[in-house]
């Protein structure tokens, strides 16, 4: 790890000011993506501002009947608050679905939302990567693939964003909310928060440098059935192959969006409408794949999943 | 300790320096885009040090650490509390568990720094040999380890587990989110699978788990 | 021969209490120094029968050392509760050693046992296992080893031992593959996010049970052992209760759903 300079700061306003003033600087907050990433040096702040004792870590009603998540709320209180328990069920089930119980306790939600890629060949600083060293290639193209992407991908990465809480906030049509170091505030739909890929790769999501994020906003419950299914290669503590978050009622029609498969949780307002018809409404989610042979089979298990997902909110299985 | 790398020290740091800054460039965008401000060569990095204090295992300590230090490196390197383990050192085995502030978290992705106030406990923390925790008792009962290097971050998972069932947090195995959760055996085994045990002990130590609950319940 | 957790100390240590007829505390048990005399190692299976048989046969002969030290016929003496006993006569054990040390070695060979008889440890693993019918999703409900194996020198961590060895089949049978880019020269999934190794939710149960026998060819102790015992056969329970369930074969390890997913009934 290169060494670094450390401030801790009282306000997310201040977060903005000292990101401003500080050349090099980054924020952290439950530091289990960006250590992990510093201590790989693929990450090399100069400078971190600590956000963790901003005051946001409170999950507030609306005045819309939705919930005000505070940017620093770790996953687990997130997960165990009883409002979200009981009508976000859909954000409870995609969280307690990631990483492990320790992690979830030292994750905060905008932490959450900027974990970075889990792409092997990003992750080693001996590979190209046109991700961490733009225009150095992209060796995963025709390399090991098989848990990259497979839609809003391009020729210069094919990585997944592998988060599970995102993919729920999605389909809850969540909003991003944001300070910036003039003191303006910002709102960012989910939809618009992770970038795709194109020929920048390295420019991941809608931030502003220096921006942070304050809170994460859910519009008012949606009734219906909350299901998340990620499917992964063990039972648990591994990243999505692909997962399906849906609400959905008796029928099996609502709204759906696919996790694994994608820069950003992938939802497509034509495959909503598609439902019930889990096959149609996947064909649509995938169409314009660009797979790689490793990872075709994700295209098939998008529809299978999605399926298994329609037909537990019909009732037809347990 | 690391020394900060200087031209002189190593021949590779220009270079090396040049390609952190286009990494920062890169990382900027997915956070901060200040790295590019930062012109590479003007970059002379110090080793930064910074005091913190918290509560340790009941006991007050001060200490004045490299930035970088992480909560582990803390406790074994300069505590000389060696009970907590480094597996992996990425978040990916569990054996650096300890609870903080009451709750679980994996020592190794925690700056040292960032825990002044809190309240640090370690396998050390939970009881002594003369004097073992219920569930440091019910593990040696139902041999939950072989090589026993997973084995302090697995009980001091374990205790927080059976804590986090009774405060409500849910699980991924959760049927009814809302209502009272019960230590089951395969709640126990999902909330437990953050700490990797290589030897294969997991049936042992969720017998010793289910003994612990019991005993906690009676 | 060492005891990286595989319970060596524990066995040593009964053995020669057994029949030094001492408790278990009064045994000190040192590994891994090269001034001991060459173990067996640990490995191939044969580390807890040969190192136990060895402590055996160097206790045979103290027994002897000490009768003679004593004046007693080795034959005829008793170790019990830390005394040498004789018709009427009693000593503590202790005495043998007059104040300073007794010390022994023997060493045990087996000539062209293993060209007369075949000495194999003998399991039956039985899986029970589910396939998602939609996703296809593998999960390992319920794990059985019944186990042959000679004498068991100590229950506990040979059980331990076994549900060690089932674990580590269910990952090469299921999630364990290293994955390599022959471009690059690169192992790809080089740390335990991409490396999968079972984790607790991938065990929900698992039961053993040890055949109460005793091979007298095989050991003095009548031991064989156990350590791979547990992990033969477990790949291909897994892999035929997959077959099982969903008719397909997969023939290369790990089952990952990549592999079948297409040839499932479709849904
Ligand atoms: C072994 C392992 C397995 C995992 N498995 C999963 C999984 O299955 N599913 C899943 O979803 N996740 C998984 N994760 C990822 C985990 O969820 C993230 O590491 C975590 O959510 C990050 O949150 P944090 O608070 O620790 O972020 P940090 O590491 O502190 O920060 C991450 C980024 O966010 C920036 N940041 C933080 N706060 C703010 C703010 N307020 N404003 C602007 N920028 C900010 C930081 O600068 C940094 O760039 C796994 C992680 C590990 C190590
Ligand atoms: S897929 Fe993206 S992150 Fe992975 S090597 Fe290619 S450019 Fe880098």
């Amino acid at each position: 790890m290169r060494p670094f300079t450390y401030e801790r700061v009282g306000t997310a306003l201040e977060a903005a000011e000292a990101a401003a003033r500080r050349p090099g600087a980054t924020f952290i907050a439950g530091g289990t993506n960006l250590l992990d990433l510093m201590k790989l040096e693929i990450e090399a702040p100069l400078h971190l501002i600590d956000v963790t004792r901003t005051g946001l870590g409170v999950i507030a009603e609306t005045d819309e009947g939705g919930l005000r998540i505070g940017a620093m709320v770790s996953n687990t209180a997130l997960a165990s608050d009883p409002r979200i328990k009981r009508d976000y069920a859909l954000l409870a089930r995609a969280i307690v679905a990631g990483a492990s119980g320790q992690l979830r306790n030292k994750a905060t939600t905008a932490g959450n939302l900027l974990q970075r890629t889990r792409c092997s060949y990003f992750y080693d600083t001996d590979q190209p990567c046109n991700k961490r060293r733009p225009g150095s290639g992209c060796p995963a193209v025709g390399g090991v693939s098989r848990q990259l992407g497979i839609l809003g991908v391009s020729e210069h990465c094919i990585a997944t964003y592998p988060g599970d809480m995102a993919v729920a906030l999605r389909v809850l049509d969540a909003v991003v909310e944001t300070v910036r170091a003039d003191g303006t505030l910002r709102t960012i739909p989910i939809a618009d928060f992770h970038r795709l890929w194109g020929d920048t790769p390295h420019i991941e999501t809608a931030l502003e440098p220096g921006e942070v994020i304050t809170a994460v906003v859910l519009p008012a419950p949606l009734g219906g059935a909350h299901l998340y299914h990620k499917v992964r290669d063990r039972r648990s503590y591994a990243f999505a192959l692909v997962s399906v978050a849906a609400v959905l009622d008796g029928e099996g029609c609502g709204r759906f969006a696919v996790g694994g498969v994608a820069p950003r949780p992938w939802r497509v307002a034509e495959a909503d409408a598609a439902l019930p018809d889990a096959a149609e409404a996947a064909r649509l989610l995938t169409q314009g794949a660009r797979t790689t042979a490793q990872n075709a089979f994700k295209v098939e298990l998008v529809a299978r999943t999605l399926a298994g997902v329609v037909a537990e909110a019909k009732g037809e299985v347990a | 300790m690391t020394k900060p790398a200087t031209p002189e020290t190593d021949p590779f740091a220009l270079s090396r320096r040049g390609v952190l800054a286009s990494t920062a460039a890169g990382v900027a965008s997915g956070a901060l885009g200040v790295g590019l401000a930062a012109p590479a060569q003007a970059v002379a990095r110090r080793v930064e040090t910074a005091r913190v204090a918290f509560t340790l295992n009941g006991e007050p300590c001060d200490l004045t650490l490299d930035t970088r230090t992480t909560l582990l490196d803390a406790l074994r390197e300069h505590l000389h509390l060696t009970g907590t383990k480094k597996g992996c050192d990425q978040g990916q085995c569990g054996a650096c568990t300890v609870i903080v502030n009451g709750a679980r978290i994996n020592a190794c992705l925690s700056l040292a720094i960032m825990h002044e106030g809190d309240t640090v406990t370690t396998i050390e923390g939970l009881g002594t040999p003369e004097d073992l925790h219920p569930m440091q008792a019910a593990f040696v009962k139902h041999d939950g380890y072989q090589c026993g290097y997973c084995t302090p971050g697995q009980i001091c998972s374990a205790v927080s587990v059976l804590q986090e069932i009774a405060a409500g947090v849910p699980s991924h195995v959760t049927g009814d989110l809302t209502a009272a959760m019960e230590p089951s055996n395969l709640e126990m085994r999902e909330r437990m699978s953050g700490n990797i045990c290589r030897c294969g002990a997991y049936s042992n130590i969720a017998q010793a788990m289910a003994e612990a609950a019991a005993g906690e319940r009676a | 021969m060492t005891d990286i957790g595989t319970g060596t100390y524990t066995i040593l240590a009964q053995t020669a209490a057994e029949v030094m007829g001492l408790p278990l505390s009064a045994v000190s048990v040192t590994l891994g120094d090269s001034d001991h005399p060459a173990g067996p190692g640990s490995g191939g299976q044969w580390g807890a029968a040969n190192s136990t048989s060895s402590v055996y046969a160097a206790c045979v002969k103290l027994r002897a050392a000490v009768a003679h030290k004593l004046g007693l016929d080795p034959e005829r003496s008793d170790f019990l509760d830390g005394e040498v006993r004789a018709g009427n006569r009693s000593y503590p054990l202790g005495a043998a050693a007059g104040g300073g040390e007794l010390v022994v070695e023997d060493t045990l060979e087996y000539g062209d046992l293993d060209q007369t008889y075949q000495q194999s440890t003998f399991a039956a693993h039985f899986v029970e296992i589910a396939v998602d019918a939609y996703t296809g999703e593998t999960a390992v409900r319920r794990m059985l080893a019944v186990c042959e194996a000679g004498r068991i020198l100590n229950p506990i961590s040979a059980r331990s031992q076994v549900i060690g060895a089932m674990t580590m089949g269910l990952g090469a049978a299921l999630t364990e593959e290293l994955a390599v880019d022959t471009r690059l020269g690169f192992f790809v999934n080089h740390d335990l996010a991409g490396y999968e190794v079972p984790v607790h939710a991938d065990v929900p149960h698992q039961e053993v049970i040890f055949l109460d026998t005793l091979d007298p060819i095989a050991s003095p102790m009548k031991a064989k052992g156990v350590g791979e015992l547990g992990l033969c056969g477990v790949g291909a329970a897994i892999a035929n209760a997959f077959y099982n369930a969903t008719g397909v074969r997969v023939r290369n390890y790990p089952i990952t759903l990549d592999k079948y997913l297409d040839k499932l009934p479709p849904v």
